[in-house]
């Protein structure tokens, strides 16, 4: 069975290598993007089972690019996990409903809750 | 036409009532006059009337009696037929006692028989006639009667003539009457009905009315009386109308004031909202700013608890650990500062600070995170300045992020010092995005950001200037951007080279 991978789009280069690490750890292929438009450029040739997003980047938002993953019918499978500083319950609101995003962390989060969360999305 | 409005004032009009209430005066009174005239004339003709018939009547029967005494019937009828001649005498006649005609000026009544008892009306049907009967007496004893018959048509006539000319004068009496009543009450009745008008005027509000009577009488002197009314009248409201002028005035003056007082307290009510929103945002980005460091510091910690790592890796994210922790820290001191200028306690720790050390000192920071980006020139006379050196580094360090964020990664920034007079000059000049006029005083109020986007970080506290701007301040100098060449924006900081006054309030 092929390894599930994981797409990290943040532009914090300490939470790239943070996520990085205990992902691949945990039995992921992780590739990683700096910012929106990066992360854009890279989704197709990469298709991942699921993307770690931060929502404040700048550029392409967080938000704007999980619109674009949810209007690709080629990515209907990729599941979406947005990470952000913000905890308001509007923005989750916005994150799920609007955006179409599967799941939501808040900053700052427990690596074993987002290890279980990406667990949840795709599996082992 | 007249309308019924009309008809009816002329006859609410006095002058009218006044000549009504002569006419039907004169309408009683002539024929009374008349009537007494006649009365009064009739007696007096009727009078002249009977003392010429009884002096015509003796004459005639004195000659009768002579001519009978002396027996000449042929001068008897001779003076009868004289006699006849008198306009006023129908008949003469002798009869005998018994009323037999024996003489007659109409000889076809002789023989005939005629009452002789009285004088008087003849008859019934002729009124016009009157009959004067005497008795006759010849040397002492009674022969018979002289009957003489008088016609009254002239009598009456002049009666008639009387009566008409009666009332023709009292008819020209009256209608002269009338024209001088007409005449007098005009003079009365028109000044009156002037002033009526005139003060019904000045009751509508029509002050300026005025009447044009000027007789020296009662009427002009209330005319006089109601000129004066009307001219206090119109001093009085014309003083009203100055006043209610006046306080117009002073009402519109209020109220403009009040407008503005209005429209200055909506722009600080729209400031405080766009304030509040600002606030409500800068918790947002404090959030953000203080929970990414924490993710990193809990998340690396975490890490190195968990996964077996090589030596060199651990020592890394213990350095990352460090790394951001002290970001945190610096940011919290950031965020204290800001505090403190809003509390109005930001005090310097002053010393000798040498700038040249103190740029380096900045780029040793910075440049590892931004390889190649500054190139930095700063002339010989640049030494010690009295300065807080945290501050001022942090101030400087801020201005050169704030270049950092919004200029391209491929851009350099130049950062210059040099010593003008008793001041240094420091400059930071970027190849970014630049400030447009009218954002040049903006960039510096508190979380103040350009809506130009910085094109390769997340926006900032927006404090990093604002910041600045404060400590620059508090040493005494000042801090404004300018456009560069060919593009970008130059930050100028001007510093005392010692603190000549205390430091400003903040």
């Amino acid at each position: 069975m092929p390894e599930k991978s994981v797409f990290i789009v943040d532009d914090d280069p300490n939470i790239r290598e943070l996520l990085a690490v205990n992902l691949s750890a945990a039995g992921y292929t992780v590739a990683t993007a700096a910012d929106g438009l990066e992360g854009a450029e890279k989704l197709h040739a990469l298709r991942p089972h699921c993307v770690v997003l931060d929502v404040m980047m700048p550029g392409l938002d967080g938000w704007e690019l999980c619109k674009i993953i949810r209007d690709d019918p080629s990515l209907s499978a990729t599941r979406i996990l947005m990470l952000t500083a913000r905890d308001r319950e509007r923005d989750r609101l916005i994150g799920i409903d609007i955006f179409g995003a599967d799941e939501y962390m808040v900053k700052p989060f427990e690596i074993d809750d987002l290890l279980q969360a990406v667990r949840r999305l795709v599996g082992e | 036409m007249v309308s019924m409005r009309s008809l009816r004032e002329i006859f609410d009009s006095y002058r009218i009532k006044l000549l009504l209430a002569i006419i039907l005066i004169n309408l009683f009174m002539v024929p009374i006059l008349v009537v007494n005239r006649i009365w009064l004339f009739h007696k007096d003709i009727y009078t002249g009337e009977a003392q010429a018939i009884a002096s015509l009547s003796a004459f005639v029967l004195n000659s009768i009696e002579d001519d009978l005494a002396k027996n000449d019937t042929v001068h008897l009828q001779r003076a009868m037929q004289i006699a006849m001649r008198h306009t006023g005498i129908r008949a003469v006649m002798v009869t005998d006692n018994r009323g037999v005609v024996l003489f007659s000026s109409d000889p076809g009544l002789v023989g005939g028989t005629v009452p002789v008892e009285k004088s008087g009306a003849m008859n019934e049907e002729n009124r016009m006639r009157y009959a004067e009967v005497q008795p006759v007496f010849v040397r002492g004893g009674r022969v018979g009667y002289m009957r003489l018959v008088f016609s009254l048509a002239q009598v009456r006539r002049e009666v008639r003539e009387a009566v008409y000319w009666s009332f023709g004068l009292n008819g020209a009496w009256m209608l002269g009457v009338l024209i001088a009543a007409y005449i007098v009450s005009g003079r009365l009745y028109n000044p009156l009905a002037e002033m009526k008008d005139v003060s019904q005027r000045i009751a509508r509000g029509d002050f300026e009315a005025r009447s044009t009577i000027r007789s020296h009488d009662a009427v002009g002197q209330l005319a006089a009386a109601l000129n004066d009314m009307a001219a206090q009248l119109y001093n009085l409201t014309a003083g009203m109308q100055d006043r209610i002028g006046e306080a117009t005035a002073g009402l519109r003056i209020a109220n403009e004031t009040l407008n503005q007082k209005m429209r200055e307290i909506e722009e600080t009510n729209r400031k405080l909202l766009e304030l509040d929103a600002l606030k409500s945002e800068f918790v947002s980005m404090v959030s953000h700013d203080l929970k990414t460091p924490l993710t990193s510091i809990i998340g690396f910690a975490r890490t190195l608890m968990s996964l077996e790592l090589p030596p060199e890796q651990r020592v890394r994210y213990l350095r990352i650990i460090e790394g951001e922790g002290k970001r945190l820290s610096r940011l919290i001191s950031e965020y204290l500062d800001i505090s403190k200028i809003e509390a109005g306690r930001f005090v310097l720790n002053c010393g000798e600070v040498s700038l040249p050390a103190l740029i380096d000192e900045i780029v040793q920071i910075t440049a590892p995170l931004h390889p190649e980006r500054l190139r930095i020139s700063i002339g010989d006379s640049v030494g010690t300045i009295t300065a807080d050196k945290e501050r001022l580094r942090r101030a400087i360090m801020n201005v050169i992020d704030n270049a950092l964020k919004y200029s391209p990664v491929e851009e350099k920034i130049l950062i210059g010092a040099d010593r003008v007079g008793e001041e240094i000059v420091i400059a930071v000049e970027d190849r970014g995005v630049g400030v447009p006029p009218d954002e040049r005083e903006k960039i510096f109020a508190k979380f103040y950001r350009s809506g130009r986007l910085a094109p390769n970080r997340y926006p900032g506290s927006g404090l990093g200037l604002t910041i600045a701007r404060a400590v620059v301040l508090a040493h005494g100098g000042s801090i404004a951007v300018e456009e560069a060449v060919p593009k970008g924006s130059r930050f100028i900081i001007r510093l005392p080279v010692s603190v000549v006054s205390p430091p400003r309030e903040v």
